[in-house]
């Protein structure tokens, strides 16, 4: 449960430099909700995201981090703006491998304590880009990098809620992406300065 | 005379006939296995502290020594059968260690028989062993539904494996580096270590060697005994025990004969402890999986290279 939450700080943290360095200058709306996840009492690790924005996007200049801590991907469920760099960084005391088999396909090589390996996620060709995150190592580690084409996107916390800061008032299509499990995207209406509210079930 | 001899002749050649088409379908069945690689090693004397004092961990809080809690003393006296052993394995000769020997005399204390350790105090081995062959991870990602590239299963093996190599040399948080295992010896333990992950046609890899008895005791003292037990210090005395602390491993040739530390290792055997000299199993696991003649290699081990501070 503390393991969870942590997760849902680090979530807030990465989603909140991914706004800062990103969020465009006039102030937006926010767009929030609950995810249930059928069948799971817990609802976290539920990525929203808005499917499309006009504007160009900049990935944040300092890199996002997914740690190896506890033979576990930390966060498990990472969603980054197209172009972002992720830093997996080890802080178990055993070496670590880090590969995806998806898209482009990369592996960082196998690294020790307190290392850490670089990877540039630009070649996503339909948003959004899951990768699948693998320690070969470790059979047992999974975890979930998913690429979107706009900063404007949340992880849901245990109880799956949501808050999507920042998103310029007009009337956006909102979608949801699982790991197992799927659910329709949803029309949402945003206004300056006040919370849309929308709710998703994700199904098989 | 003549008629006799003819047949008679042809005979014996049809037999030797027939027989060098049987040893040579039988060598090509089972190739004979090469003869077990001989190399010299410098033995070296166990020094220090224990793994354990190393890491300020008490005895009584590891998977171990939870194991040896309050057993009971062997009801039999131990009986060692010399007779019996006679031909088993001789200190003149060589000892001949396979990958598997290797393996229980410097890793199966810790990671188990089956190389799955004690979770999570001790990891397995057996992922990361299995991360050294290309082929199980192109099944693995196969099986997955997202198969990778040859050439990124190769890469990812050949790192594995370098790995593999470099934790074992330098040990982690909590596993002691083994520094005293050389070039040959690794090779045996990996190839051991891949059939024990079930890594395919590992089992027709095996790597044979030969040492000496001396450095048989050196694996077995380096690899198991020296991780609970300091090199010097305290003897075997029961006020020594009361204060919690383990006997040296400098004391066993000077206080207890080859006999009891045979009978105390590989069956358990009864120690008194505390002011009343009261008799109990100790706290030490039974090493049944230990052979007499490794424990004796290792007793006089520890005589011929006296531990050192």
């Amino acid at each position: 449960m503390m393991r969870r939450m942590m997760w849902g700080v680090v979530f807030g943290i990465a989603v909140a430099a991914t706004m800062a360095a990103s969020a465009p200058p006039q102030a937006g709306g926010s767009i929030t909700g609950t995810v249930k996840v059928a069948g799971q009492t817990n609802n976290a690790d539920v990525v929203v995201y808005v499917e499309h924005a006009t504007g160009a996007f900049k990935p944040p200049a300092a890199p996002a981090v997914m740690d190896q801590k506890n033979m576990k991907f930390v966060p498990h469920v990472l969603p980054v703006l197209a172009g972002t760099t992720v830093k997996f960084t080890n802080s178990d005391t055993v070496a670590h491998n880090v590969f995806s088999p998806d898209h482009e396909k990369y592996n960082l090589g196998t690294f020790g304590t307190g290392l850490s390996k670089d990877h540039t996620f630009a070649k996503c060709p339909k948003f959004p880009c899951v990768y699948v995150q693998l320690c070969m190592i470790h059979p047992e580690m999974e975890g979930f990098i998913v690429v979107v084409e706009n900063p404007y996107v949340a992880t849901t916390n245990d109880a799956g809620q949501f808050t999507i800061q920042g998103v310029p008032p007009g009337q956006y299509q909102v979608a949801v992406w699982q790991a197992k499990g799927k659910a329709q995207p949803k029309l949402v209406t945003v206004e300056a300065g006040k919370p849309a509210t929308v709710d998703f079930t994700v199904g098989k | 005379m003549r008629k006799a001899v003819a047949p008679l002749l042809f005979g014996v050649a049809l037999l030797t006939v027939a027989a060098a088409v049987g040893l040579a379908a039988r060598g090509q069945k089972t190739p004979a296995a090469p003869p077990p690689r001989a190399i010299t090693f410098r033995v070296a004397p166990v020094s220090g502290p224990s793994w354990l004092d190393n890491l300020n961990i008490s005895f009584d809080r590891t998977s171990m020594g939870r194991m040896g809690q309050n057993t009971p003393p062997p009801t039999v006296r131990y009986e060692p059968k010399w007779n019996q052993l006679a031909g088993s394995e001789d200190l003149n000769e060589r000892f001949v260690l396979s990958g598997s020997d290797l393996y229980r005399l410097d890793c199966e204390s810790c990671h188990q028989p089956d190389g799955r350790g004690s979770p999570p105090e001790i990891h397995s081995l057996i992922e990361p062993v299995q991360a050294t062959s290309a082929e199980v991870m192109e099944q693995r990602m196969k099986a997955m539904g997202r198969p990778i590239t040859p050439a990124m299963a190769r890469d990812m093996a050949a790192a594995g494996e370098a790995a593999i190599r470099t934790r074992l040399s330098k040990g982690g948080e909590k596993m002691p580096p083994f520094e005293h295992l050389q070039g040959a010896e690794v090779d045996a333990l990996l190839a051991f270590l891949r059939e024990l992950a079930g890594v395919p046609g590992a089992a027709s890899q095996q790597i044979r060697i030969a040492e000496p008895y001396t450095r048989v005791g050196e694996h077995l003292v380096k690899g198991t005994c020296h991780i609970c037990h300091a090199a010097t210090g305290a003897g075997t005395s029961p006020e020594a025990l009361l204060k919690n602390v383990l006997p040296s491993l400098a004391s066993f040739p000077r206080e207890k004969t080859i006999f009891f530390v045979m009978q105390k290792v590989r069956q358990g055997a009864p120690v008194a402890m505390g002011p009343l000299h009261e008799v109990s199993g100790g706290r030490m696991p039974v090493f049944s999986y230990l052979t007499d003649d490794e424990v004796a290699a290792a007793y006089l081990y520890l005589i011929i290279y006296p531990p050192r501070r």
